[in-house]
């Protein structure tokens, strides 16, 4: 099984944060992890890595509520950058939301792979990824 | 009646005996429309001929005053333009047009009307005038206004249940999955630790819904004459503003309006919420100043808080303001829920609240108390 490179997680609780990392560490399927607290961090990163395939990722965890920029505005801006990040990102919505405009305005945008409702459990996180590598 | 034939002499007389009855029941049916429906009749242009007395009773203008207008002078701007473009065309091509139209009164109250418009065809099938029957529909289109607005805060419940608690239950669920696995004593106690953080929001979320559900319940909340200054320093007390923010001031005029009729534990609560949200999205770059003021307008009593913090960005969150799923800044400990119920409260006292804000310059909030009781028709 081939490890993911790189994956972003942008989620603006830090509980949250602590338990994905930590998951992630203890399945080995992810070599580096970076979070971000809200979208304009993410995009702000993104934007700067451009060039750069390295530090673009592979993989991307969204939130969608999160203060100052929400994981709608973070996809907004991510297809204006897209063309130029010269990479394929999975990005998967994981939310605490189950209402279902939002999950059938996420899937309605093409960039997002799948929705998922949390809690996003370490079988979950395993099965998500190791259909990628 | 079936009309006679003209043969004879005495035929024209049962014509002339038959046409009296014809204008006969006529008469009698525009009576009977007149005293139920609200008619009028325009030309092709849309210039008014002919109101009857119940049109101008409840547009609020006079005959004369209508006569030779377009019908334009009632339109409240309400319905864009294909609504308007779609009703000529219809009625244009000879079809009866029918719907629910708002329109404006005089004094700039707004009705609604349930309207049917009917061509009158000329020999060429082509319309030369139009009337229009409507009936007074405001009641029921209010309730059905405020049904929808119960609805949509039922939703946003729902909302705050799915998401609110889900958010730091799902941690809890994930943790203590993660306490069970681990066999080391040490890597337990971190993981407990990191519970009490989905607890303590957990918690307060849910005692804020139960605040919030309160309200609801609170239809016949009892009001009784207050006094803005006194509830605004029994509000400061509780806020221990000068204990707590020492470098934050916050001032209160309440000369021009001093007293207001309204549920005490709202009029704290929304001082209290205002206040507490100006504080928490205070600038780090200048020292908090804070103005409260009541005021009358319209002969209604209004309040207006005034602050120097940081803003809000209208232009993007203008609709999520004072909904349950969001904060607008990068600020952890807020949970967006003291604006959620300070307009639940105002709106169930027949207020409503809004806000005017700049980025990096401030925000001012403007609450109702009341209804506009001039501008309601019920």
């Amino acid at each position: 099984m081939k490890e993911i490179d790189t994956l972003f997680l942008v989620d603006d609780d830090d509980t949250y944060q602590f338990i994905v990392q930590r998951t992630l560490s203890s399945i080995n399927l992810v070599k580096s992890i970076r979070i971000f607290s809200n979208g304009r961090e993410a995009i702000n990163f993104l934007e700067s890595s451009i060039g750069d395939p390295n530090l673009i990722p592979d993989v991307i965890l969204l939130d969608l509520t999160m203060p100052i920029m929400d994981g709608w505005q973070f996809l907004e801006n991510y297809i204006l950058l897209k063309p130029r990040l010269g990479k394929r990102v999975h990005i998967y919505v994981v939310s605490s939301s189950v209402d279902p405009s939002d999950v059938e305005r996420a899937k309605n945008i093409s960039e997002v792979s799948d929705y998922i409702v949390k809690p996003i459990t370490k079988q979950k996180l395993i099965s998500l990824l190791s259909s990628l590598s | 009646m079936p009309l006679p034939m003209l043969s004879k002499e005495s035929d024209k007389l049962s014509l002339f005996k038959y046409l009296e009855g014809v204008f006969n029941d006529l008469e009698q049916q525009k009576i009977a429309l007149d005293q139920s429906a609200i008619v009028a009749f325009t030309d092709t242009k849309g210039d008014i001929t002919y109101v009857n007395d119940k049109f101008c009773e409840i547009s609020q203008y006079a005959r004369e005053e209508l006569v030779g207008q377009n019908h334009r002078i009632i339109n409240s701007g309400y319905h864009g333009k294909d609504f308007f473009t779609n009703l000529w065309r219809t009625i244009a091509q000879g079809k009866v047009w029918s719907g629910e139209i708002r329109n404006r009164a005089k004094d700039g109250s707004h009705y609604w009307v349930y309207t049917t418009i009917v061509p009158y065809l000329g020999a060429n099938g082509k319309p030369y005038q139009y009337v229009s029957i409507r009936f007074d529909i405001t009641k029921q289109k209010n309730q059905e206004l405020e049904l929808k607005q119960r609805t949509k805060q039922l939703e946003d419940f729902c909302f705050i249940v799915s998401h609110n608690l889900r958010a730091p239950l799902s941690n809890l669920l994930l943790l203590t999955s993660m306490i069970k696995e681990s066999d080391s004593l040490e890597d337990q106690r971190t993981l407990i630790d990191k519970l009490a953080k989905p607890v303590h929001i957990l918690n307060e979320t849910f005692n804020e819904l139960v605040e919030s559900l309160q309200i609801r319940q609170d239809v016949d909340i009892k009001k009784e004459k207050l006094r803005f200054d006194e509830c605004f320093q029994k509000t400061m007390e509780s806020l221990n503003v000068d204990v707590i923010y020492p470098d934050i001031t916050i001032e209160g005029n309440f000369d021009k309006a001093p007293e207001i009729h309204y549920p005490k534990k709202y009029l704290m609560s929304i001082m209290h919420n205002l206040l507490s949200n100006a504080i928490r999205y205070r600038s780090p770059k200048r020292n908090l100043k804070v103005e409260l003021e009541s005021y009358l307008k319209n002969g209604e009593v209004h309040m207006k808080v005034k602050d120097n913090g940081i803003g809000i960005d209208m232009a993007a969150n203008e609709k999520k303001l004072f909904g349950l799923r969001k904060t607008f800044h990068d600020n952890h400990d807020a949970k967006g829920f003291g604006l959620f119920i300070t307009k639940t409260q105002i709106e169930t006292m027949g207020g409503s609240i809004y806000a005017e804000s700049e980025l990096e310059k401030g925000s001012t909030f403007f609450v109702q108390f009341h209804k506009n009781e001039s501008y309601e028709r019920n």
